[in-house]
């Protein structure tokens, strides 16, 4: 029986992209709240 | 800009179990596809991303008729953040994708109709955030993303049909596949549940990052008006 293609570089690389652009966006989010919270403050 | 609302605390500790299961569903729960092997896994939130991408476009449009009816920059605010989180979600599923089709594709890019369609729609979104930046004038920039949001939004419609309608070798995962795609797979009972339970998750995740874009915004705005009421008593 024909064994599964070896993609598994491939597979944490995507879910490296994935996790990485989730928490730059957030960590850019945060980032941009603080110094608007100081202000207002 | 008052304090955070108990219900988005709630919404942030659901979106993070909802998004924690969904990883384990895809890493533990989900079989292994018999012929890609474990790239195939990826597709779960490939697609995941892809939704949530075009949800944000979605909510982009609906804000935009919204804020030319009732003229509430609150609709702006909302626009402008659906389109925002759009782009980095709809970047996450061009570049999965771009990873999935290496080994199953044999090429990291190729001029499909789908990928050129999702690559024009994130230009056309690209667009938006320049030249919303090129308006001065809060109205004006207000009513010029209602207007490119609403008529962007044709964008959308277009890449999601573009694998029904054009000849493709992208797989459609709900309906029948072009005879020429390559890496469809039949998807079993649990790789389903997965598919579905990852798209529900990365909703919440858009719902719960759309509130605090929301809410960014709204301080942003505060902040401006009252630094432009200190300039004026300060003259």
């Amino acid at each position: 029986m024909d064994t599964p293609a070896n993609t598994i570089h491939y597979f944490f690389a995507g879910y490296a992209v994935i996790f990485g652009s989730i928490l730059i966006y957030i960590i850019n989010l945060i980032g941009r709240f603080m110094p608007s919270s100081l202000a207002q403050s | 800009m008052g304090q955070k609302p108990k219900a988005l605390t709630i919404l942030d500790w659901i979106t993070g179990i909802l998004f924690i299961t969904a990883i384990l569903g895809v890493f533990f729960y989900a079989p292994l596809e018999a012929v890609m092997g474990w790239v195939q896994k990826v597709f779960y939130f490939h697609v995941a991303a892809g939704w949530t991408g075009m949800l944000g476009f979605l909510v982009s449009a609906v804000a935009g008729v919204l804020y030319l009816v009732k003229k509430d920059p609150r609709w702006d605010r909302i626009g402008f953040a659906g389109v925002e989180i759009g782009m980095v979600f709809m970047l996450i599923c061009i570049i999965t994708g771009s990873i999935w089709a290496r080994p199953i594709w044999n090429t990291w890019w190729t001029w499909d109709p789908r990928l050129t369609t999702a690559t024009i729609m994130e230009l056309i979104y690209a667009a938006y955030l320049l030249l919303r930046q090129g308006v001065e004038e809060p109205d004006r920039r207000a009513r010029f993303g209602a207007v490119y949001a609403i008529i962007g939004f044709i964008s959308v419609p277009l890449t999601f049909l573009s694998i029904r309608i054009f000849r493709t070798i992208h797989p459609v995962v709900i309906g029948s596949n072009d005879p020429g795609a390559a890496g469809a797979f039949d998807m079993t009972p649990r790789m389903m549940q997965v598919f579905m339970f990852s798209l529900v998750a990365f909703s919440f995740i858009f719902a719960d990052i759309l509130w605090h874009r929301i809410r960014l915004g709204a301080l942003a705005d505060h902040v401006e008006q009252k630094k432009i009421q200190l300039q004026t008593w300060g003259e």
